[in-house]
């Protein structure tokens, strides 16, 4: 075989592609009214970050001031305390610090849009990345045969619906668990390349044919439902307008392997598209960092910068929405405490939560914090002092306007913190 | 970075074919036709859909030729088939998979040029091996013991040629040790870093939680411990045959207990065999693997009773594979089960290329379609491998990239020459002479299902290939050249096709 990756991609735009004046929906069939009532009606919109793999929480929020447990757990791998110089850590609170990679994010949290939460997370023991994932995607630490999402199950418990397409989307090529339920969330990776190819003077029939073999117009099984998805996106990107997307205020998505900017860019389209977005969850992943974890200057610093750059764009690009966004970022569990012998760090407990917006009390950490002491410590790990379920109920229901708490999180007494302004 | 819409713009002049509305739609309720196609499938074809990459025509002849037992023997018993073709090929094409490892190494570019041969290797032999079960079982074995082709490719040419395929059929317990031993696992999963100062318990948690146990296992988080602490030392240096290599150097030589099991302190690479023969062993093993089995070739949520009794074989035989497989064949579980396993996008492109006789000229066309499916072989960075339920794949953005690989795959020399350099299809060599609509919708549909379609489907694709004209319009090229490849892609497309 040869190698030519340039000219396929480029002959294949050559296949057909259906046209920007021309509907997916067969003209018979009646087209869907779904874009949603006004976003007064609604709670905000949710942009859920999972950082896969286990991020580590000391190296990104670095708690400083715990000084000798953390500097000695830490011989290689600590982040300098702040004003040490360009690779220390830039103060929060005169206790934590941000990872310098993360800087971008300090004049966020300076205007109080950003809040961290420390020493949080799902309170299930596992060390498992599956497992771990699982119980808090599922909104049910123990408990892996939930089956639904705590997202999911909130878009069922709301109390408005919304027939959007759009209401829930995964950004990437497989939904997250969170997700899970019986709203169909769309799983989108490129707007662009959102459309049916095939061969132009059989196209429009071939779609009528997909509908009609899919019976999209009342699917009566799972891949139906999807079919009528696609039909639905396919329809209103095409409507999004021709013209390449101009970030607002001058703000540059980074340009990442994972996808995250390119991903938070496409949510942001959405958004400003106004197409009945409720919830949109995206992930970043690489962050199992057992070996040279280059906590300053190598792997884990560059993955964090991207983390950083893309939330920052993100708050610029979206400045004028704000009021109606809150971001959230969660990770399955933190990392020992204590380095490995690799330069890196093994699964671990406890660790960092991120919450944007403008209904976020922010501009401090929230922690109980437990000290790195060793008695301290949870089998050598940071312990969890705040459930992770309690910093979402609060968004869930001050900020998505969402009291069945008990449904979202289900055999769970929730705990009130006061992360979030209740949206008017 | 803008988001283009270039392809959009394009498309404007693409409107004018006229929409003749397919006649009087009556809607087709799927569900009950695949229903009733797979409730009358025959029990071979059945057979044929499971244990290959996709039912063709001469496969499922053969097949029941043989008859459904003496089929299943065949399969299980890859040697007797005469498969030289087949070897001849991967000789010429990719051969590099029979370097040894130091020739491997020796490679320039060595990394990218094993990722290429493996991927090609193993498109090339589920396509066209006649050993198919085999080629199922090292997929199994493949995602069982997953690790991505960016982690030292020629270990990975050396890991599935020596262990994954030889032992694909063979005893549980050779996959277990050759694995542990492979540079690429120790390297994947750390345990080349893990010695007695910092034990690192990656693999041995893994080892566990993916490779044995299961982690509804009845392990602790005490017994990770004590596992990475019998693996110290277990590591990679050149020089050696292998690359594997033990440093008793960096060896924890303390005592440790392990599932209840005493390891007396004072041994060296015993210690880490011995963890190797426990789970190896162990019930929890058994059970666990046997079910991952069941639901790979039976359903998403096997039957219980049919994972415990194919354990009970495999604890018997210790872990021999051939019987818990012809055990699963000959359930009646596994008989009443056709249409209930959805094809992994893997299983959908490799069928599509079976059915269609499609062939990429060009690596990168082929991983583009790969990538677009979210299935690129050896392309999984977790250790669990990809996802074996349909709840994984079942998602808007992946269906559409089934339609539209099914269209890329049949949409071919026929009218595209800019495409045909880089894909060619066989359509019209699969179809025979049809003289009508009719029947060339017959000759279409039986190279993609081996099967007749069920009543509507058959006359609503007898309705598009003829414009609403009928079932008997005569059959010419003028109306293959513009049919043909949009005829299978759909056939392809088709809710019908993603099940089996």
């Amino acid at each position: 075989m040869i190698l030519n990756r340039r000219d396929f991609l480029a002959d294949l735009t050559k296949l057909g592609t259906l046209g920007v004046s021309k509907a997916l929906f067969p003209a018979w069939m009646p087209r869907l009214a779904f874009r949603a009532q006004s976003q007064a009606a609604r709670g905000d919109v949710l942009v859920c970050i999972f950082l896969r793999g286990g991020i580590d929480g000391l190296s990104a929020i670095v708690p400083y001031g715990d000084g000798a447990h953390y500097y000695d757990a830490r011989p290689t791998l600590a982040v300098p305390e702040p004003g040490a110089d360009s690779s220390a850590a830039v103060d929060l609170d005169g206790f934590f610090g941000l990872h310098p990679a993360l800087a971008p994010l300090h004049d966020i949290y300076s205007t109080g849009k950003l809040l961290v939460v420390q020493a949080t997370g799902s309170t299930d023991p596992s060390r498992s990345h599956f497992d771990a994932m699982q119980f808090m995607e599922y909104g049910t630490p123990g408990n892996k045969t939930t089956g639904t999402g705590w997202i999911g199950r909130h878009l069922q418990s709301v109390a408005w619906q919304n027939n959007s397409p759009f209401r829930a989307i995964g950004m990437g090529a497989m939904l997250p668990n969170s997700l899970r339920g019986s709203i169909s969330p769309l799983s989108l990776r490129s707007i662009a390349d959102f459309h049916l190819r095939g061969r132009e003077d059989q196209l429009a029939q071939a779609t009528d044919m997909l509908a009609s073999l899919y019976s999209i117009e009342a699917p009566a099984d799972a891949l139906g439902t999807q079919a009528r998805l696609v039909f639905e996106a396919v329809d209103t990107l095409q409507s999004l307008g021709a013209s390449g997307y101009q970030p607002a205020n001058g703000a540059v998505y980074p340009s990442d392997d994972f996808g995250f900017g390119m991903g938070l860019q496409q949510i942001a389209t959405l958004i400003k598209a106004d197409v009945g977005l409720e919830v949109a969850c995206i992930d970043v992943g690489g962050w199992d960092t057992h070996e040279n974890q280059g906590t300053l200057d190598g792997y884990f610093n560059n993955l964090l910068a991207v983390l950083g750059r893309g939330l920052a764009a993100f708050y610029a690009d979206m400045a004028d929405y704000l009021p109606n966004i809150t971001v959230v970022t969660m990770s399955e569990f933190g990392r020992r405490v204590a380095e490995n012998a690799s330069l890196g760090t093994d699964h671990g407990h406890g660790n960092f939560m991120l919450l944007m917006g403008g209904g976020v009390l922010g501009g401090r950490v929230y922690s109980q914090w437990p000290t790195l002491a060793p008695e301290a410590l949870n089998d050598g790990d940071l312990a969890i002092t705040t459930d992770y379920r309690d910093v979402l109920a609060e968004v869930v229901q001050q900020r998505l306007l969402n009291p069945a708490l008990d449904q979202v999180f289900p055999n769970h007494t929730v705990t009130p913190l006061g992360l979030v302004v209740p949206r008017a | 970075m803008a988001v283009s819409r270039r392809s959009f713009l394009k498309l404007t002049g693409v409107t004018a074919a006229a929409s003749i509305s397919l006649p009087q739609l009556a809607w087709m309720m799927s569900v009950q036709q695949q229903t009733d196609f797979f409730g009358a499938i025959d029990p071979v074809l059945h057979l044929v859909n499971r244990l290959t990459w996709g039912a063709r025509p001469d496969e499922v002849e053969h097949a029941k030729s043989l008859g459904y037992e003496a089929y299943l023997e065949e399969q299980l018993y890859p040697q007797s088939i005469d498969d030289s073709q087949m070897d001849a090929r991967l000789l010429r094409d990719v051969p590099i998979l029979q370097l040894s490892r130091s020739q491997t190494y020796a490679l320039t570019d060595n990394s990218y040029r094993t990722y290429l041969a493996l991927t090609e290797g193993m498109v090339l032999r589920a396509v066209h091996s006649k050993c198919q079960l085999l080629e199922r079982m090292v997929e199994f074995w493949t995602d069982h013991f997953n690790i991505p082709s960016d982690e030292r490719g020629p270990d990975l040419v050396i890991l599935h040629r020596d262990v994954l395929r030889r032992h694909a059929l063979g005893n549980f317990r050779d996959l277990l040790f050759g694995t542990a031993q492979n540079p690429a696992m120790l390297y994947y999963l750390d345990n080349y870093l893990n010695i007695a100062e910092h034990p690192n318990e990656n693999y041995a948690r893994e080892l566990m939680e993916l490779h044995t146990l299961g982690v509804d296992g009845g392990y602790t988080e005490q017994d990770v411990r004590e596992v990475a602490r019998a693996f110290t030392g277990w590591t990679v240096r050149e020089g050696t045959d292998t690359g594997f290599y033990f440093d008793p150097n960096v060896h924890d030589s303390e005592s440790k207990t392990v599932l209840g099991h005493e390891l007396p302190a004072g041994r060296g690479i015993e210690d880490g065999l011995h963890v190797l023969s426990i789970v190896a062993n162990h019930p929890a093993t058994a059970y666990y693997l046997c079910y991952k089995l069941c639901r790979r070739f039976v359903s998403d949520t096997p039957p219980l009773s049919l994972v415990e009794s194919a354990a009970a074989i495999w604890i018997e035989t210790h872990g021999e594979i051939i019987p818990v497989l012809r055990h699963i064949f000959l359930s009646e579980d596994f008989r009443q089960s056709a249409g209930q396993k959805l094809r992994r996008p893997l299983d959908f492109f490799i069928g599509a290329l079976r059915a269609s006789g499609t062939e990429f000229h060009d690596f990168y066309a082929m991983e583009h379609v790969l990538l677009e499916l979210a299935q690129l072989p050896y392309g999984w960075h977790p250790p669990d491998g990809y996802p074996d339920v349909a709840a994984a794949w079942m998602n808007s953005s992946a269906l559409l990239a089934r339609w539209n690989a099914a269209m890329v795959l049949t949409h071919d020399a026929l009218s595209n020459p800019d495409v045909q350099q880089y894909v060619t299809s066989h359509l019209m060599e699969r179809i025979g002479q049809p003289a009508t609509v009719g029947e060339l919708v017959d000759a279409a549909a039986w190279q993609v299902f081996a099967a007749a379609l069920p009543a509507a489907l058959r006359s609503s694709f007898v309705a598009f290939v003829s414009d609403g004209e009928g079932a008997n319009l005569a059959v010419t090229p003028h109306l293959l050249a513009r049919k043909l490849g949009t005829l299978f892609g759909l056939l392809l497309a088709s809710p019908l096709y993603q099940w089996r």
